[in-house]
């Protein structure tokens, strides 16, 4: 700021305040332009429409709240909301604790770091939907490596994307293994920021491992994962493609997601009007998720 | 001196441990790759004999073969390549310079923008999905390029990215510039983009990336074989091959290596740009 403002002094010609008005826009148009018609209407619309009846090529009819009535006494609903949420719930956490445990591991002046970084960064890179196939074999009743191990071992075969007891915990696993990567890489820059003088003096002062763990390195590292929790909560429910891929939302709508419910409607039954009114309740959900999240983690996140 | 010679062999016997958790990890992580590409290479019997192989007898190109010749795999590469890139470009475009509005130009309103940039990155998918397919369906764009592209040419958190690298250039460089008779945009061209090729190629990476394994998109806006994204190609051939294992670990291999060779050679910018995401928080 203070170098701007003698600037300005220096050169009053070159940056009047009109010109960099006109020019901050106009770098702003593309982004404007597009915000418009894909973000702003896009928003608007779809609440409109949400009080509509509307396949897509009749006639658009006003239904009031018919449409939101009709989802929340649609037992398929609560369902796929609650499959979303079981997934999001095991998921989430559960990728972040991992994530953790193996950034601190490789942050103790491991040799071969950059080695084990690019083996758990390669399906980072992978096309879901190519690895979801892969998995879908590795899984696979008969001829699965999964269910080949585990015979090996005396253990019976699992019907892993087959039993709807199991499906969604396969999912789930493909899941961390998937996303595992990214985490990893996000919580080692931010162990590398934690100023060792902290652990030395936690040191001096007689803390355990575990107490240099548990005051210093989680506090430190708060920002990140509580990050990583709003993201990752906000992308597990909206999980689809592994799901997709893997069971398709069966067995028996065992990992049937709310994402498939709305794409369902939208793009089997086109009923557009619903469709809408399911994006509305899922971005309403998703919302206030958030802001609780704020709220309860603002007071365990440690801001610097 | 005995002190540190006494913790010595359980220093040694930590790191094997700390090595022997890890190396694990990385088996588990990069074990299926190698199990889709052996399997790719083998024969169908190979797959369903009751011992596991891990490697063919020999290897089977035939499969890549078979899989390129029941599913136009080069028709996907291309559309994949080509609208990607496209993206990529775009996308860098429209980036760039807002970043450099938001960063470098002080206009009124200007920090109202920026949140709203920032805002946009709440709005969920499932919201937006249904009203974006309709104004593409009015504009007639349906099974189009343009509706593989130009959705997809924003990217609010490229611009933040963008934006925060810029803050980090000295002010000084520009004013030293605008004195030996630099434009405003010469700045940009000439300072900041040289400068900050690193965030470029981070964001670019990114979204090369994303655009290639995107899979719900091209699924929703395209009908015909030949608008088909690689993604959305596996989706269906996985559909049509059922079981066929050696064809379908081809095909996924199809899609999966060139992305991987590319991320092999440009890793550093892979895990910078992951870094910066997380420093986001």
């Amino acid at each position: 700021m203070m170098a701007v403002t003698r600037a300005k002094r220096r050169l009053p010609r070159l940056s009047t305040k009109t010109e960099q008005t006109v020019l901050g826009y106009l770098c702003l148009l593309p982004t404007f332009a597009y915000a418009a018609v894909f973000l702003v209407f896009p928003v608007i619309y779809s609440l409109v429409l949400s009080f509509q009846r509307w396949r897509l090529y009749g006639n658009q009819e006003w239904v009031g709240f018919d449409n939101y009535r009709r989802i929340f006494t649609d037992s398929v609903f609560w369902l796929s909301l609650k499959n979303a949420g079981f997934y999001a719930v095991i998921f989430v956490p559960l990728s972040i604790i991992i994530a953790l445990l193996v950034a601190i591991l490789l942050n103790q002046k491991i040799r071969g770091m950059n080695f084990y970084r690019t083996a758990y960064f390669v399906p980072v890179v992978s096309s879901t939907v190519a690895v979801a196939v892969v998995w879908s074999f590795l899984f696979d009743t008969h001829y699965g490596l999964v269910n080949e191990w585990l015979s090996r071992i005396g253990l019976g075969r699992v019907g892993w994307l087959t039993d709807p007891d199991v499906a969604m915990f396969s999912v789930i696993i493909f899941s961390i293994w998937k996303s595992l990567g990214s985490n990893v890489v996000v919580y080692l820059a931010a162990l590398q920021g934690v100023p060792q003088q902290l652990y030395e003096a936690a040191e001096i002062d007689g803390a355990g491992r575990w107490g240099r763990f548990r005051y210093i390195t989680l506090p430190m590292v708060s920002p990140t994962t509580f990050f990583m929790l709003i993201m990752g909560l906000i992308g597990a429910l909206q999980v689809f493609e592994q799901i997709m891929i893997m069971t398709g939302g069966g067995p028996m709508r065992a990992t049937y997601v709310v994402y498939m419910y709305m794409y369902d409607y939208a793009f089997r039954y086109s009923e557009m009007g619903y469709a809408s009114a399911v994006g509305y309740i899922m971005a309403i959900i998703i919302f206030v998720l958030t802001v609780i999240n704020m709220k309860v983690s603002g007071k365990f996140v440690h801001y610097e | 001196m005995t002190n540190v010679k006494s913790i010595r062999p359980k220093r040694v016997l930590q790191k094997a441990g700390i090595h022997a958790i890890l190396l694990a990890g990385a088996v588990i992580m990069v074990l299926p790759l190698f199990w889709m590409i052996t399997t790719s290479l083998k024969e169908m019997w190979e797959v369903f004999t009751p011992e596991m192989q891990w490697l063919p007898e020999a290897p089977v190109w035939r499969n890549y073969a078979d899989a390129w010749m029941y599913a136009p795999f080069g028709r996907y590469y291309f559309n994949t390549v080509f609208v990607s890139i496209s993206v990529v470009a775009l996308q860098l475009i429209i980036c760039g310079l807002a970043a450099y509005a938001l960063s470098r130009l002080q206009f009124p309103g200007r920090d109202l923008v920026f949140l709203g940039v920032l805002g946009t990155m709440m709005l969920p998918g499932t919201l937006m999905t249904v009203p974006s397919y309709l104004i593409l369906h009015w504009l007639k764009w349906i099974d189009t390029y343009y509706a593989l592209i130009v959705p997809s040419v924003f990217n609010a958190f490229g611009i933040f990215l963008l934006r925060q690298f810029f803050m980090t250039i000295p002010r000084e460089l520009d004013d030293a510039a605008i004195i030996d008779g630099c434009s405003r945009m010469g700045i940009l061209w000439r300072i900041l983009l040289p400068l900050s090729k690193a965030a470029f190629a981070t964001v670019g990476i990114f979204t090369f990336m994303g655009q290639w394994n995107s899979y719900i998109w091209p699924l929703i806006v395209t009908n015909s074989e030949e608008m088909r994204m690689i993604s959305v190609g596996i989706s269906m051939f996985k559909d049509q091959f059922v079981t066929q294992w050696t064809l379908m670990m081809a095909a996924s291999t199809t899609a999966t290596l060139p992305l991987l060779i590319v991320f092999l050679f440009a890793q550093r910018f892979f895990i910078e740009g992951i870094t910066l995401t997380g420093l986001k928080g």
